[in-house]
């Protein structure tokens, strides 16, 4: 597969494809979970990403953790 | 559902529109438990852990349907109705305590299936039990092994929802917890809640219309809001089985007393001795301990939140009081 350097909508598909993995595979669910500080976890997140052939960046991961955020706290604000 | 053992230690979080349907956002907790007070301050706190913003699953509600089939969870032992503010929380943490109970303290995606809201497609009432069914379920999967009963504290503004949740579960037993309502208003004055401010609610689970809210003296407000939720709770302890009227008063011993079968609990010593700690803190801040409020409340009533709570909302806490006078003399507390 090839991706356009620095194309953010291609990191983000890149992250969600990756996310699809992460819930399919038990050991690194269970290291990223282990992981308590957001820093850390992006650039945890972006290595094994990295490791299992997904290219997105810790911009695509902050984005996520923030989503995840609002999208819990949406309910109240509908 | 393909792979039922990949929901091992998720739980629903939230419900949301997805096309014609329904979708669940689903957060990983694991072996941890419903701790906290209220399921939200559970899952805000699991959302600390980065994974559980970044890594959350959203499944079609249909998913949990197929969940519920393949894997029903714990069958719900008892659910909770309540006035507000009446010791709900200290019965639900009393609860908590055993590490046989799972307790979900007032999950707002309930309520969304229940009142429809105006950001929801609407949905007919076969398809919400079904689906109240799967989420009750859903959250009920047991998660770390030592889980034998399932009880589920509604909003307060959800007992009017009864007949629908019946319908979904027509042999649990429920209680109605509930407390002279002047203390209740006195409560809600000083700190309300979302369904004691106008407009907060979704409009399907309003008690007052908004617009005649918006018409009447604050004080009336408060006591016609209580006033249909005690009323609710004495219509639906008359007409429906299974239900019983509970008394602030009567806490804490009722719960390892007479509501010991209705919760299931043993009431070895053990489970007493448990139990008994939660009874003496603060229910909504454990840090702190408890300090009975009846006469602080009754004093600081106002004289118009008095008649109005007496116009609205004390005929039907009589009524309440009435039928609860009727029960058999139940069991005392070990």
């Amino acid at each position: 597969m090839t991706i356009a350097a620095g194309s953010a909508a291609c990191g983000a598909g890149e992250f969600a494809r990756f996310r699809e993995r992460v819930w399919s595979d038990d050991g690194l669910g269970s290291r990223l979970r282990a992981i308590t500080g957001d820093e850390a976890f992006a650039a945890a997140a972006v290595a094994e990403g990295l490791a299992a052939g997904f290219r997105f960046d810790a911009a695509d991961v902050r984005a996520a953790l923030a989503a995840g955020r609002s999208e819990w706290m949406s309910q109240w604000l509908a | 559902m393909a792979g039922v053992s990949r929901f091992d230690g998720w739980v629903p979080i939230r419900v949301f529109p997805g096309g014609q349907s329904l979708m669940v956002d689903w957060c990983h907790l694991g072996p941890r438990r419903f701790e906290l007070p209220f399921f939200r301050d559970t899952i805000d706190s699991a959302l600390k852990l980065p994974f559980n913003r970044a890594f959350r699953r959203q499944t079609p509600i249909e998913a949990l349907v197929a969940l519920a089939r393949e894997r029903p969870g714990i069958a719900p032992t008892a659910f909770v109705f309540h006035a507000s503010r009446c010791g709900s929380t200290l019965m639900t943490q009393m609860l908590t305590s055993l590490e046989t109970h799972v307790v979900v303290s007032e999950p707002t995606m309930l309520d969304l299936l229940l009142n429809r809201s105006p950001a929801l497609p609407d949905f007919d009432g076969g398809v919400r039990v079904t689906w109240l069914r799967a989420l009750v379920s859903a959250l009920a999967q047991p998660r770390t092994g030592a889980e034998a009963r399932f009880i589920v504290k509604f909003d307060a503004w959800n007992v009017v929802n009864l007949p629908l949740i019946r319908r979904a579960f027509p042999d649990t037993p429920w209680i109605f917890l509930y407390r002279d309502p002047v203390e209740i208003a006195a409560s809600q004055w000083r700190r309300p809640g979302m369904h004691l401010v106008p407009g907060m609610l979704n409009p399907a689970a309003a008690l007052v219309p908004l617009e005649a809210a918006l018409r009447m003296p604050r004080e009336e407000y408060v006591a016609r809001t209580l006033g249909r939720i005690l009323e609710a709770g004495a219509l639906h302890c008359t007409a429906m089985a299974g239900g019983r009227p509970v008394n602030y008063d009567e806490l804490p011993a009722i719960v390892s007393g007479t509501l010991a079968t209705t919760f299931g609990i043993d009431t070895d010593a053990f489970s007493l001795q448990e139990m008994r700690p939660a009874t003496r803190r603060d229910a909504k801040a454990p840090r702190f301990p408890f300090e009975p409020d009846s006469a602080r409340k009754q004093r600081e009533a106002s004289t118009a939140l008095r008649a109005a709570v007496e116009a609205h909302a004390m005929p039907h806490y009589r009524a309440l009081e009435a039928l609860r006078a009727r029960l058999p003399v139940g069991r005392p507390a070990p």
